[in-house]
């Protein structure tokens, strides 16, 4: 149930916060390596602004490797996934991680969390890259890292049962619709995966993105808004626009209201910041991650170095802290 | 727990229960002794050893095998009961204590009995003189013992003294006042001598009686107390209390908050023509326990939970 959840508790921000988290963990780990950095290497340091780009290819490519896996998974599969690279990038930065794996791992843990089961075996003869041994051994060593950064709330809420339960209302309820309703599903299916590469999934509850996806489809359809009006209506028991309803039940139209609108914002948002990745920009981001990932290695010797002749004070940089784990065993 | 190996009855079945234990060490519960000791002698009923009902005491230990051995060790002390100074030297004191250890184990084992016996025989004939002295002479221990019971009894004695003084003299003090009222009452007032001795006289016949009844509610209530003390240590059960306190439960069916439009209920989903829309549950998954309603209410649920969350 969505409204008891930890994705409605602890994953849904407002776009405010989002840009502020995301604006804070990039500031902090380029803190982290300014006294060793040099300028030539500053441009290497993107804004969050281009950290997300870089997301939404990876996510990008994602998507294209959960269309070609075989056996074909089910679309929840994706949400999940990829509910979990957002949330992870929410704590993590994007050029501090080996971002693909980490996709991929998502992509493992969600299987097995949307009992899609698949062995790890079975995961990497559909990765093109890379050794199947060496990849199947980097995403096992990253799941525990990504369920820890997930805080261990696995329960991803998608909507693509919701979809499935508002068509079928519709169908039962609309029964003057003088056009056949599955014919939005094609449409509806490409405007969630387009929301997938948005923040959608981290702003609204799983039913109202469900809502905008049919409301995308009518309109695909060359229907307007008026479709989803009068569904609303019969759904929450509005007489047919009478004064009387007005009066007797002015919340009810409030609600009505309230959804329309936060249907078209859905729509919106995805409208406005889907655009897709171009080859030209995956080439960047392929190489600026390339260069990026030497210069790390580059700057944490050097970071080290700086330690070690600072007369070693505090903690060795880059060395990981093992916090105590209480286990039942002991 | 303890219990009697006979009759099986033991601390729960029979809260007076009290084991009784003779020289061999086999203990029985107080019934059975009777019983089975009807005719002051018998046979015990593990090893089979005559036993005179006399002989039966009660048991103080769980272990009836600490219980022998400070049965037999008490019984021995009044024989072996030489002190240091009976000897030359603390070897020879040592040496008579170790051997003394040995014929404890020797008896409470049932090791070399005859012999052991033999010795403590030959022992007591021995050293009878000493013996008989011995049996009024206290040795070091006894001694600070018996001191530290008088110097404890001496100084209650002396806190009882002290605090009855204390008592007495504020009585007096009351009474000094008391009188040296009346008397100026007897001076100044008019009134007939007689009739203000007599009232002060009644005065203080009333309040002795007054004393004397607070007194013996005192002791009527610690009387009670011990009373009812005692029945409930009699009366403690094991099982379980059932209290009746506060108010009776009231089943208040949960309220789920869907924050959406209503859910229909099963029987709606049915006439409403959903099933129309949703795929067939197999024959299998209907074995399973699924039915196609099922599934259909969980995609309506999940399509309106949290619709109306602006």
């Amino acid at each position: 149930m969505y409204a008891t959840s930890t994705q409605k508790r602890e994953w849904t921000y407002t776009p405010e916060k989002l840009a502020a988290m995301r604006m804070e963990i990039n500031l902090k780990f380029r803190e982290k390596y300014e006294s060793v950095i040099q300028p030539e290497e500053l441009s290497l340091f993107v804004t969050p602004e281009e950290e997300l780009r870089m997301q939404r290819s990876i996510e990008d490519a994602a998507l294209r490797f959960a269309d070609k896996f075989r056996p074909h998974m089910w679309p929840s599969v994706k949400w999940t996934a990829l509910a979990f690279f957002k949330r992870a990038f929410l704590v993590w930065v994007p050029s501090d991680t080996s971002i693909r794996m980490v996709m991929m791992a998502c992509f493992y843990l969600a299987m097995k969390i949307d009992e899609f089961y698949i062995t790890i075996d079975g995961f990497v003869q559909n990765m093109n890259v890379g050794d199947p041994r060496q990849n199947a051994e980097r995403i096992l060593k990253l799941e525990p890292e990504l369920m820890k950064v997930l805080n261990y709330n696995l329960t991803v809420h998608s909507p693509y049962r919701p979809f499935e339960g508002h068509l079928m209302d519709m169908k039962t309820r609309m029964l003057l619709l003088n056009f056949d309703l599955e014919s939005i599903r094609l449409d509806s299916m490409s405007f969630l995966q387009q929301a997938l590469q948005t923040d959608v999934p981290l702003l609204y509850p799983p039913a109202q993105i469900a809502l905008a996806a049919i409301n995308y489809g009518l309109h695909a359809q060359g229907k307007s808004n008026e479709i989803l009006r009068e569904f609303l209506r019969k759904l929450i028991g509005i007489e047919e626009d009478s004064w009387d309803a007005r009066n007797d039940h002015p919340q009810d139209l409030e609600k009505l209201e309230k959804t329309v609108t936060r249907v078209d914002q859905i729509m919106k948002e995805v409208e406005r910041n889907f655009v897709a990745v171009t080859e030209q920009e995956r080439e960047n981001h392929k190489s600026q991650l390339f260069r990026m990932q030497n210069l790390m290695k580059e700057l944490d010797t050097r970071r080290k170095a700086a330690w070690e002749a600072g007369g070693r004070i505090g903690q060795e940089p880059g060395l990981v802290q093992e916090e105590p784990v209480d286990s039942d065993d002991e | 727990m303890r219990e009697c190996k006979k009759c099986k009855s033991n601390e729960y079945t029979n809260k007076q229960l009290v084991m009784m234990i003779n020289e061999c060490g086999h203990p029985l519960c107080k019934n059975c002794v009777d019983n089975i000791f009807a005719l002051n002698s018998g046979n015990c009923h593990v090893c089979n050893r005559v036993l005179r009902k006399n002989g039966f005491r009660e048991q103080i230990y769980d272990d009836p095998l600490i219980d022998k051995e400070t049965f037999l060790r008490r019984k021995l002390r009044k024989i072996y009961n030489l002190k240091l100074d009976d000897f030359e030297n603390l070897k020879e004191f040592g040496d008579y204590q170790e051997r003394f250890e040995t014929l404890v184990y020797n008896l409470v084992f049932e090791t070399n009995v005859n012999e052991t016996n033999a010795e403590i025989q030959a022992f007591e004939e021995k050293h009878k003189e000493k013996i008989d002295r011995n049996k009024r002479r206290l040795d070091e221990d006894q001694k600070w013992v018996e001191d530290q019971l008088r110097d404890e009894r001496q100084m209650k004695a002396r806190i009882n003294e002290h605090m009855e003084t204390d008592a007495k003299e504020k009585e007096n003090a009351t009474a000094v006042t008391d009188t040296r009222k009346i008397m100026d009452e007897l001076r100044d007032s008019n009134v007939a001598a007689e009739v203000i001795l007599d009232r002060e006289r009644k005065k203080q016949i009333e309040k002795e009686l007054e004393e004397k009844e607070e007194q013996e509610k005192r002791k009527r209530r610690n009387k009670e107390m011990l009373q009812t003390r005692k029945r409930a240590a009699e009366n403690m059960s094991f099982n379980t209390v059932i209290r009746i306190a506060g108010r009776a439960y009231v089943h208040q069916p949960l309220e789920l908050v869907i924050n959406g439009p209503p859910m229909p209920n099963a029987s709606q989903i049915e006439s409403m023509g959903y099933l129309a829309h949703i795929r067939h549950a197999s024959a299998d998954l209907i074995a399973g326990g699924y039915t196609s309603a099922l599934g259909c209410s969980r995609a309506l649920f999940e399509a309106r939970i949290d619709l109306f969350s602006f």
